[in-house]
């Protein structure tokens, strides 16, 4: 895995003393606000999904921190800045799927957690929540795609088609094989 | 909680806890200089825009239906014209006169062997203890006759001349054959010799004369957790082969699968670790070859190529087109293709032709793809018959299901299909496709 470079938050651009700023200036001054506040309200929650996805937690930030600088750079380009976000979602989650593609470097069960920081990890027993992430973790990568978006998210089909670039009719024959095998993987024969 | 879904949920909620609150880094933005982005902030390539995101999405749809008109390989299709009426216009190849159906309302969740009680979606407390499929007139969409299972109905295909049905009872899957009387208005359902399979089975496929019977099992395997066998079956005797995963490949799955017009050819997507691994493909198993190491045959075609990407295909009879729908985009003859395009690769080459690709037109907000895997396909690969679809994108609201037959470089809807958009069909030739129970519609929004 690349070494990672952990930057001081970035700055707002601060207006030249003299003159104030032109017009290049204050439009990336803008852009910088911006994406610093999409990026302070909403990458804690796109972490964890790259979390979700990866098994990897240094893999995970690299992604999300990859998918905002995506979004400054095209800040401009933007039709619609009021989807921002929906872009870098959509951002982290094609970082997960090409990081899935290169070779992993670090066993995703062999991985030390930091320690459950909320009541809802700890109602979990830790051997149930291994299960089902290890059984998750053996599906096939869009599979797992479709059921995190489903059931971490609770997105609605047409916004996981949306953010996954497929129709809903993948969508929805994606989950119902994803949990088809997954019940499998768990031994669900009650 | 007792319910597959409470479980992903849960465990999902409590392993992204663990990201504590507060956790995440610090913003780290490019230097001023290094946009436009020619080079990510790491010296990474920019990552693709996403489709999701595009500005411009022209995926659209005329708000009327598709007519047989001719389709240019590399040009979009116009706005649609009058429906096409009866008679069907086919080739040589011949749409199948009949195939059968699962009537979407005893549709149940994912019941399978040992699971007697459960499914994989919200839990239905008790298995049906029958089922009526009904037999359906391709020319007319008309049910001609019915056929009642004695139990819930797992799998379904079809040959030339009978369909069969894999039945859950009790903890077991039996297998029925299913045959239209002479006057057409009736059918005989025989129980098969074929030995009760306690495993969870999936992806039933028929030979083409009907004498075999291939399905996919689900088995443990210890401590690497669950592996896909392949049976094949013979209707006639019970007798059986089977193969197996090799240990190597325990992280992939077998998918949808269909016979060969030579009846011993086995076709089948095989998704490795994920579907851009080497090995995610289309393969070709000998099943009258010796040994049982069930990635012992060929790989036709891999799910990423240059026109699209894929996860799925399915080969004609001939054995010389294989079709899939792109779920990424791709190029082909220099003219894009877009998502939920139908894909024909021709001959040993596997030379790509856009069968049919999303219609744009004035409106935006719409949504046209075709789904995943035809109903059928012709012996020769030149007629398929596939569920199309037309959704609003912006409510979510339930998308509009077409019938379409591609044929010939034309593209034909059949109107009197369309009620089967909800339904599991067999057709002969092609593996069943599983329809979506209920619990997996999302409501419109």
């Amino acid at each position: 895995m690349n070494s990672r470079q952990r930057g001081s938050p970035a700055a707002l651009a601060a207006p030249l003393a003299s003159a104030g700023p032109g017009p290049a200036e204050q439009d990336g001054a803008d852009a910088e606000a911006a994406v610093t506040a999409l990026y302070q309200a909403h990458a804690l929650g796109l972490v964890r999904l790259a979390y979700l996805m990866l098994g990897d937690r240094a893999g995970a930030e690299d992604v999300v921190q990859e998918a905002f600088s995506g979004l400054y750079r095209r800040w401009d380009q933007l039709a619609d800045k009021g989807r921002a976000l929906q872009y870098v979602r959509s951002s982290v989650l094609n970082g997960c799927r090409s990081a899935l593609r290169r070779p992993r470097h670090a066993g995703v069960e062999g991985t030390p957690q930091p320690a459950a920081a909320s009541a809802e990890a700890a109602a979990l027993t830790s051997e149930e929540r291994r299960e089902v992430m290890r059984a998750l973790r053996r599906l096939p990568d869009r599979q797992r795609e479709v059921l995190v978006l489903r059931f971490y998210l609770d997105e609605p089909e047409a916004a996981i088609a949306r953010a996954m670039g497929i129709s809903q009719s993948t969508v929805r024959s994606t989950a119902h094989r994803a949990l088809i095998k997954l019940g499998r993987l768990l031994g669900e024969t009650r | 909680m007792n319910t597959l879904e409470d479980r992903i949920r849960a465990a999902a909620h409590a392993a992204a806890a663990t990201v504590a609150d507060g956790s995440a880094p610090p913003l780290s933005l490019p230097q001023p200089g290094r946009r436009p982005g020619l080079r990510g902030w790491r010296g990474r390539p920019p990552w693709v825009v996403p489709l999701a995101a595009a500005a411009a999405v022209l995926v659209v749809v005329a708000a009327s239906i598709l007519a047989a008109r001719a389709v240019v390989p590399g040009q979009t299709v116009p706005d649609a014209g009058p429906p096409l009426a009866a008679p069907l216009p086919l080739s040589a190849d011949g749409l199948p006169a009949y195939f059968l159906a699962i009537p979407a309302g005893d549709q149940q969740a994912g019941a399978q062997p040992g699971n007697q009680n459960e499914g994989a979606g919200p839990i239905p407390r008790r298995l049906s203890s029958h089922e009526t499929l009904r037999v359906v007139a391709t020319e007319t969409g008309k049910t001609v006759a019915t056929a009642t299972l004695p139990g819930y109905v797992t799998e379904i295909a079809a040959s030339r001349g009978a369909f069969f049905a894999a039945v859950v009872r009790g903890s077991a899957a039996t297998f029925f054959e299913i045959r239209l009387n002479g006057g057409r208005t009736g059918t005989t359902v025989t129980e098969l010799p074929i030995q009760p399979d306690t495993a969870p089975l999936e992806f039933m496929a028929a030979s083409p004369n009907g004498s075999k019977l291939a399905y996919s099992t689900l088995v443990m395997h210890g401590a690497e957790g669950d592996v896909q066998n392949l049976v094949v079956a013979s209707t006639t005797n019970g007798s059986q082969r089977e193969w197996l995963t090799p240990a190597r490949d325990a992280q992939g799955s077998m998918g949808l699968m269909n016979w060969l017009g030579d009846g011993r050819t086995l076709a089948f997507t095989w998704t490795g670790r994920s579907e851009a691994s080497p090995s995610s493909s289309l393969r070709l198993l000998d099943t009258a070859a010796p040994g049982d190491d069930l990635m012992a045959g060929r790989a036709v075609l891999p799910f990423v190529t240059a026109a699209g990407e894929f996860d799925s295909y399915t080969i004609s009879p001939n054995g010389r087109v294989v079709v899939g729908t792109t779920f990424r985009p791709g190029v082909v003859n220099g003219a894009r293709v877009p998502v939920g395009s139908v894909v024909a690769f021709s001959g040993a080459a596997h030379t790509p032709t856009v069968l049919y690709r999303p219609l744009l037109g004035v409106a935006t907000g719409w949504m046209a793809y075709c789904d995943d895997l035809p109903l059928w396909i012709g012996t020769s690969g030149r007629e398929v018959l596939i569920d199309c679809y037309q959704q609003r994108a912006a409510n979510g609201a339930k998308a509009v299901v077409r019938v379409v037959l591609l044929h010939d470089g034309q593209v034909s809807y059949l109107p009197w299909l369309a009620a089967t958009g909800n339904e599991t069909t067999a057709f002969p030739g092609l593996v069943a496709i599983m329809a979506m129970p209920p619990p997996y519609q999302s409501p419109a929004h």
